[in-house]
C-alpha cells in the first residue's frame, strides 16, 4: 500500500542513502510496502546524497554511515547544519558507529538488520501531524 | 678452558637459541631481557661446543709449541723423558673427551693445565706462556667471574713460579704479562659482550618480525570480518528485507511486487554465495606459500571471474620466488584491486600482469570500468590509502592511473 493510494494522507517524502544499490532497492521496495512514505530519490555516496538534499529538500534522509567520497557522518553534519529540519535516520551494519552518528546529529541510529518495524519507528514522527498518521497508519503486518 | 660448573640452570629458550644462529637444539620458550638472552647463550648447546672446541684449539696449538720449545731448550735429561710424558697426559685426556666417555671435568682440566704449566716451566723460554693470555681471554669471554678469577691468579702463579725458578725478579718482565694478562681478560669480556649484543640484536629483530607476522594476521582478520560485513551481511540484509517487502505486500493482497521481490531474493542470494565463495578461497590452505604469487593471483583472478562473469586475462613473466613480505604484499594489494574492480568499476574487462624478475617486481591491475578522480583517492571506501602504506612497508611503490570514464591501472613495484 503505497501514498499514492491515500490522496489524503500525509505523505513523507523520502531519500535513500547507501553505496549498495541492491539495498537501496530492497529499503525502497520495504518502505513501498507502508502508506505514507514517498521515496523521491536515491544517492550513492555522501556527496551524491547533500547534492540530492540540497535539490530534492526530502523530509527524512536514511543514510548509511559508511560510504565512499564523503563519508555518512560527515554528511549527517553537514545536512543537520544546513537544513536542521530534515530527520536524519543513520542506517548502517557498523553498531559500533551508532554514537558518532547521534553525536554528528542524526536524529536515530537503526542498525542494519533490525526488525523493520524499528526503521519505520524512527521514521515516523516526522512531517505530519502525529494523531493523523497514528489513525491512517494501522500497522497491517505483523 | 671448560668450566666445571658449566651445567647451569638455563630456561626453555629455544626460539632464542634459533635466533642466535647456531643452536643445535630446539626448545619451546621464548626470552626478552638481557639478562635472559645472556643466560640462554651461556646455557646454549652452541656456547658449550664453541667453547670446547676452542679450548681443544689452544691445546693443539699451544702443547706442540711448548713442546718444541722446551726441545729446543738445552734441557737435563730428564726433561726428554718429561716432554712425552706431559703430551701422554694431555693428548689421550682429549682423545677420551672428544670420544664423548663422560668424566670428571675437574680432571681433564688438569690433565691439559697441568702438564702445560710444567712444560712451560721447564722451558725457560717466554713464548711458551702464549697460552696463558689465550686462556685467561677464553674465560673472560665464556666463564664466570670465579673462573676468570682463577684463570687470573693460575697465570700469575706460573709467572711467579717461573721468576722463583729463575731466582731473579725481572720487573719489567712481570709488568708485560700482568698488562698482558688484564688485556686478554678485558678483551674475552668485551667479546662476550659483542656476542650478547648481537645475541639481543637477533632477538629484537625476531620479536619485531614476529609482531609484524602478528599484526598481519589481525589486519588480515579485520579484513576478512569487513569483507563479510560489507559483502555477504549487505546481502542477506537485502535478502531479509525483500521478504519483509514480499510478506507485507502479500498480507495486503497486493501479488503485484512479489515476482520481483522473489526475483530480487533469488539473485541477492546467489550474490551473497559468490561473495561467501571468494571469502572461503581466501581462507583455503596458504596457496601463496606452497605455490607462489603467480598461481595464488591466477587462482584469484578464475574465483573473482567466476564470481562476477569478468572477462579477466592473467600474464606472468619469470618465475623467481621473492620474500614472502614481498609475495604476500602483491597478493593482498592485487586482492584489494580486484574487490575494488568488481565493487566500484562496473568493469567487464580486468588483467592482471606480473613480472617477477632479479631485483625487482611490478604487478599491474587494470580494468576497462567507469574509472574515478585521483583526487578522491583517498577515500577510505576504495582502500587505497591501505594499499599505498603496505607496499611502502616493502620498500614499494603504488601508482594509481584513472579518470572518470577512462578504467583504472593500479601498478605496483616491490624491490625482490
Amino acid at each position: 500500500m503505497t501514498a499514492a493510494h491515500h490522496p489524503h494522507l500525509c505523505v513523507r517524502r523520502l531519500l535513500i542513502a547507501d553505496d549498495r544499490a541492491r539495498t537501496r532497492r530492497a529499503l525502497s521496495a520495504v518502505l513501498a510496502t507502508r502508506a505514507g512514505f514517498e521515496l523521491i530519490g536515491e544517492a550513492a555516496d555522501g556527496e551524491e546524497a547533500l547534492a540530492a538534499v540540497e535539490r530534492l529538500r526530502p523530509d527524512i534522509v536514511i543514510l548509511d554511515v559508511r560510504m565512499p567520497r564523503l563519508d555518512g557522518i560527515t554528511a549527517i553534519l553537514q545536512i543537520k547544519a544546513r537544513w536542521p529540519h530534515i530527520r536524519v535516520v543513520a542506517h548502517s551494519l557498523a553498531e559500533e558507529l551508532r554514537a558518532d552518528a547521534l553525536a554528528a546529529g542524526a536524529d536515530a541510529f537503526v542498525p542494519k538488520g533490525a526488525p523493520v518495524h524499528e526503521l519505520f519507528r524512527a521514521l515516523e514522527p516526522v512531517g505530519c501531524d502525529r494523531a493523523e498518521a497514528d489513525a491512517s497508519l494501522p500497522s497491517q503486518y505483523p | 678452558m671448560s668450566a666445571p660448573g658449566a651445567a647451569r640452570h638455563v630456561p626453555p629458550l629455544g626460539e632464542l637459541l634459533s635466533t642466535l644462529g647456531f643452536a643445535r637444539d630446539e626448545v619451546p620458550g621464548a626470552a626478552g631481557s638481557p639478562a635472559a638472552v645472556l643466560t640462554a647463550f651461556v646455557g646454549s648447546e652452541t656456547f658449550r661446543w664453541l667453547r670446547r672446541w676452542a679450548v681443544v684449539a689452544m691445546v693443539g696449538i699451544v702443547t706442540p709449541l711448548t713442546v718444541i720449545t722446551a726441545y729446543a731448550d738445552e734441557m737435563p735429561p730428564f726433561h726428554h723423558l718429561a716432554v712425552p710424558l706431559a703430551v701422554a697426559i694431555i693428548v689421550p685426556a682429549w682423545v677420551l673427551e672428544l670420544s664423548g666417555v663422560r668424566w670428571p671435568r675437574l680432571a681433564l682440566i688438569a690433565a691439559t693445565v697441568l702438564p702445560n704449566v710444567w712444560l712451560t716451566l721447564i722451558g725457560h723460554d717466554n713464548t711458551n706462556y702464549l697460552w696463558l693470555p689465550l686462556l685467561v681471554a677464553w674465560v673472560g669471554f665464556s666463564g664466570t667471574r670465579v673462573e676468570g678469577v682463577a684463570a687470573l691468579v693460575l697465570a700469575s702463579a706460573v709467572i711467579a713460579l717461573d721468576v722463583a725458578v729463575q731466582a731473579r725478579v725481572v720487573w719489567a718482565f712481570v709488568c708485560y704479562w700482568t698488562v698482558g694478562f688484564l688485556f686478554a681478560w678485558f678483551m674475552g669480556l668485551a667479546l662476550r659482550r659483542q656476542v650478547v649484543l648481537v645475541a639481543e640484536l637477533r632477538l629484537l629483530r625476531d620479536q619485531t618480525e614476529q609482531r609484524a607476522r602478528q599484526v598481519a594476521v589481525l589486519e588480515e582478520r579485520q579484513r576478512l570480518s569487513r569483507e563479510l560485513h560489507d559483502s555477504v551481511t549487505q546481502a542477506l540484509y537485502g535478502i531479509a528485507l525483500y521478504a519483509e517487502a514480499g510478506g507485507r505486500a502479500l498480507a495486503d493482497g497486493d501479488l503485484g511486487p512479489t515476482a520481483t521481490n522473489l526475483r530480487e531474493i533469488g539473485e541477492t542470494t546467489q550474490e551473497a554465495l559468490g561473495e561467501m565463495r571468494l571469502l572461503l578461497f581466501e581462507l583455503r590452505p596458504p596457496i601463496l606459500q606452497e605455490y607462489g604469487l603467480a598461481a595464488a593471483l591466477r587462482a584469484r583472478l578464475q574465483a573473482v571471474e567466476a564470481r562476477s562473469g569478468l572477462v579477466t586475462e592473467f600474464l606472468s613473466e619469470g618465475d623467481k620466488r621473492l620474500a614472502p613480505d614481498a609475495e604476500q604484499t602483491l597478493y593482498r594489494v592485487a586482492q584489494e584491486a580486484l574487490n575494488n574492480v568488481l565493487k566500484h568499476a562496473h568493469a567487464g574487462r580486468v588483467s592482471l600482469r606480473l613480472a617477477l624478475a632479479d631485483g625487482h617486481a611490478t604487478l599491474e591491475v587494470a580494468d576497462d570500468g567507469v574509472g574515478f578522480e585521483p583526487s578522491f583517492g583517498g577515500a577510505s571506501g576504495f582502500g587505497l590509502r591501505g594499499m599505498r602504506e603496505r607496499t611502502e612497508r616493502v620498500g614499494g611503490t603504488l601508482r594509481i592511473e584513472s579518470a572518470p570514464g577512462a578504467g583504472t591501472r593500479v601498478h605496483l613495484e616491490v624491490p625482490a
